[in-house]
């Protein structure tokens, strides 16, 4: 695997916790790229990722582990496919205070279809403490119908030991025996 | 001795307890309404029996100090390790009020001295034994060191051989019949909300459509009574809501993972056959759970290729105690499947019912474990 392979891929609609959660855990502080919210998202945020975010885990002077956040627009999906090249894993983040959170679910299940053939899914729901629904259960539903049985938890972006929560079932989806 | 009447509490003295074990007795006392009982701790009046607790650090050494303290004084051993030469009424862990109070009144009644147990024989509980986990990646794989069966307590002699190595363990099995874990899972299970009662005062009501459970008493007080069996227990379909307010209100999941943990400690479910590929439905939402160690990978392993318990203790090199945890907890919230039948246990006891995936190049599970122990020290 090329060093530049380790790639995890943090996605989700604008306002999901993509940001957040990557800031939680990069060793740098994270590279965003942040401009005046489209008409798209101007309701929801005043600013948003127009690209992508950035970070960093170093794992030794020559090993790293890229964090990238995809952006939450349609007209930037041009850029997933070319992240999603030899990633680890995808970390879905939903906002359940959005209105349809499962149209958002299937959305990007479509758009990273080609990396979850190979790589793992793991889901984390936000903002539960303001829609308690759809519940993890739902979404399971909705999962088991399209064959996946991805690791799904209530999250919130700003406590690092959910992000944490979140990788860590990613590295146990792939090998259960992993010893850290 | 004269056995008190309920008006006058037969006081008991215990040794070998820490606060958290004194407060079990406590609440059993509580609620017991045929005689009176209270701990010598909490009323200052002369012992009429005593409880001993041998399973402390200091071990049977606690006997010896209260026999020389307490000559004359009957006393109850509890303990999760019977002994065969126990010097007086022994009753096995873990506590069960049809038992405790029976043997408290025959030792009031006939105190006597000191009985070996041979006259006394204990029933062991039903349990299975398991190899211990691989230790090392040199070791013969899993399924050449497995036994074709698990003995089982109580099985005919020639059924139950010894242990062939003094490093497999027994497992205690947990029944949930009695227990606040089972009164819970079943109400779970309902389409309708529920009262439910423990001790003949309201306990909780549940509604499982909701996934909301109302307390009437308080957690610790449920987590005392998570170990005690044979308690008396009561539901029925919830037509009004109860008069006063609940002590807490919570999700009926985060009750149920806990109540389990509570309640089994490392015991295997009635129920589960440690042969049988087991499999999740779905991953338990563990952000939001009390934590137990090892759920993630174990939710990894079982989520993705059925095993069984006895495969998974090898496979993920655990003991075998938070695997029973995991197992009662998720079966608790309706997770967990058993895959495949009975008279199948013994092959599929030596390899997971579908291929595991093919094992990771070394240089990527070195990759996955080292940022693994990079996040977990984050």
């Amino acid at each position: 695997m090329r060093p530049s392979d380790n790639k995890i891929l943090f996605a989700g609609p604008v306002g999901a916790g993509k940001t957040t959660a990557i800031a939680s855990l990069s060793d740098i502080p994270p590279v965003t790229t942040d401009a005046t919210a489209s008409d798209m998202t101007l309701d929801r945020k005043g600013h948003t990722t127009v690209a992508l975010d950035y970070g960093v885990l170093m794992l030794d002077d020559d090993t790293k582990v890229h964090l990238y956040g995809t952006p939450g627009q349609e007209r930037f999906d041009f850029m997933w496919d070319i992240l999603s090249q030899g990633g680890i894993g995808l970390i879905l983040l939903l906002d359940n205070t959005r209105p349809h959170p499962i149209r958002d679910l299937q959305f990007f299940l479509k758009a990273f279809d080609r990396l979850l053939q190979d790589a793992p899914l793991v889901v984390g729901i936000t903002k539960t403490d303001l829609a308690a629904t759809p519940t993890t259960t739902h979404y399971a539903d909705i999962l088991e119908t399209l064959g996946l049985r991805p690791p799904i938890f209530e999250v919130d972006a700003r406590n690092r030991e959910d992000i944490k929560t979140l990788v860590c079932a990613l590295l146990y989806s792939i090998d259960p025996g992993l010893e850290g | 001795m004269s056995v008190s009447t309920p008006a006058e509490p037969i006081t008991v003295l215990t040794a070998g307890m820490d606060e958290r074990k004194l407060a079990l007795f406590r609440m059993a006392f509580r609620l017991h309404t045929l005689h009176r009982y209270c701990l010598a701790s909490d009323h200052p009046a002369t012992p009429q029996v005593a409880i001993v607790d041998v399973d402390s650090a200091s071990g049977w050494q606690v006997w010896q100090q209260y026999r020389e303290q307490h000559p004359a004084l009957p006393a109850l051993i509890v303990t999760a390790y019977p002994s065969d030469h126990a010097p007086s009424l022994q009753m096995v862990k873990p506590v069960r009020m049809e038992k405790l109070f029976p043997l408290l009144r025959q030792l009031l009644a006939a105190p006597g001295h000191d009985t070996p147990l041979a006259a006394n024989p204990v029933p062991a509980a039903p349990a299975v034994t398991l190899p211990p986990p691989a230790s090392d990646q040199t070791a013969p794989p899993p399924a050449q060191r497995l036994p074709p069966s698990l003995p089982m307590h109580g099985d005919s002699p020639a059924a139950n051989p010894a242990p062939r190595s003094s490093q497999r363990r027994t497992l205690q099995r947990f029944h949930p019949a009695g227990t606040i874990y089972g009164l819970l899972v079943a109400a779970a299970r309902q389409k309708q909300p529920q009262q439910l009662h423990c001790e003949q005062r309201l306990f909780a009501t549940v509604d499982p459509v909701q996934g909301q459970v109302a307390l009437y008493t308080t957690l610790s007080s449920v987590q005392q009574l998570c170990e005690l069996n044979g308690l008396r227990l009561g539901t029925e379909t919830l037509a009004t809501q109860p008069v006063g307010e609940p002590a807490l209100r919570l999700p009926l999941s985060t009750l149920l993972w806990q109540v389990a943990l509570w309640s089994c400690r490392g015991r295997l479910l009635a129920g589960i056959d440690p042969d049988t590929p087991l499999r999740l439905r779905q991953w338990p939402n563990l952000t939001r759970l009390a934590p137990l160690p090892g759920a993630l990978r174990i939710a990894g392993l079982w989520s993705r290729t059925p095993t069984s318990l006895r495969v998974a203790v090898s496979l993920l090199k655990m003991e075998p105690g938070p695997l029973c945890n995991f197992i009662a907890a998720s079966h608790a919230l309706g997770l967990l499947e058993q895959v495949g039948k009975a008279n199948e246990a013994a092959s599929a006891a030596t390899r997971p019912a579908t291929p595991a995936p093919a094992p990771l190049p070394p240089a990527r599970q070195s990759l996955l474990s080292r940022l693994l122990g990079r996040i977990k020290n984050l």
